[in-house]
């Protein structure tokens, strides 16, 4: 099951996005949260501690490979997780799209 | 990449970027569920806008989320605006969450019992865990 979470910025959306996610992580379900904004901080919400935002792993750019018809993950999902993933409050996996306080680390 | 997906089991749970782009770029089938979070502001409901009529052309399933409704005209002021033919959930203003987002807390670790988390715990129970939409739970 996909949910997609979208709003102008500061509407309140990384706040309920994490919200949700954990209250499903509660329910029992297994949670994948993406942080999908150019300015993420969904960490935040999902209990993950201040003091291990400067190293949250970024995606890499070769995620993605093409196929006839389009596009499709170049790996597994759970393999995805296990590498870039970060394990935040009530079991939720957290992968970040974008990490601006890592641009330029290489 | 969030249209790739696949959920392998898992509840895939995204904040998307602000704005409507990734939703612009969504096809249909490619989201079980669209929310679309507005609160009583004029740039705020013109992006819902946006967002609301692409998923209803893209035939992905979509909720409005209406939030920091402060009273009936904060929630008057969007369903002016948007004229929503989808569900509504109103999330109201809440000091609490506020407060939360100052201490850069999470809201669900010191106000659970908050009203504007407590219709998120509502929400949960309405569109994602009944059986029309329920996914695999975990061992």
């Amino acid at each position: 099951m996909k949910l997609a979470m979208a709003g102008k910025g500061g509407v309140g959306k990384t706040s309920i996005s994490g919200t949700l996610a954990r209250l499903l992580a509660r329910s029992g379900r297994r949670v994948l949260a993406i942080d999908g904004d150019s300015n993420p901080n969904l960490a935040l919400t999902l209990g993950v501690p201040a003091s291990r935002f400067d190293s949250l792993p970024m995606l890499p750019d070769d995620l993605l490979e093409s196929v006839p018809g389009g596009v499709r993950l170049s790996r597994s999902l759970d393999e995805i997780c296990a590498e870039h993933g970060v394990q935040a409050s009530e079991g939720v996996t957290l992968l970040v799209m974008a990490n601006p306080q890592r641009a330029g680390v290489g | 990449m969030f249209g790739e997906l696949e959920g392998e089991g898992k509840v895939v749970v995204a904040d998307l970027e602000a704005g409507f782009g990734t939703i612009l770029r969504m096809r249909e089938g490619q989201a079980d569920m669209a929310f679309i979070i507005a609160q009583p502001s004029a740039k705020s409901l013109e992006v819902a806008r946006r967002a609301l009529a692409v998923t209803a052309a893209r035939n992905i399933p979509a909720v409005l989320l209406a939030n920091r409704v402060a009273g009936d005209d904060d929630l008057e002021l969007i369903t002016d605006v948007l004229k929503p033919t989808v569900p509504v959930v109103v999330v109201p203003d809440d000091r609490a969450v506020a407060e939360a987002d100052e201490q850069g807390v999470a809201p669900i670790d010191v106000a659970p019992d908050s009203p504007a988390v407590q219709v998120i715990v509502g929400l949960v129970k309405r569109f994602v865990t009944e059986p029309a939409l329920s996914g695999p739970r975990s061992a």
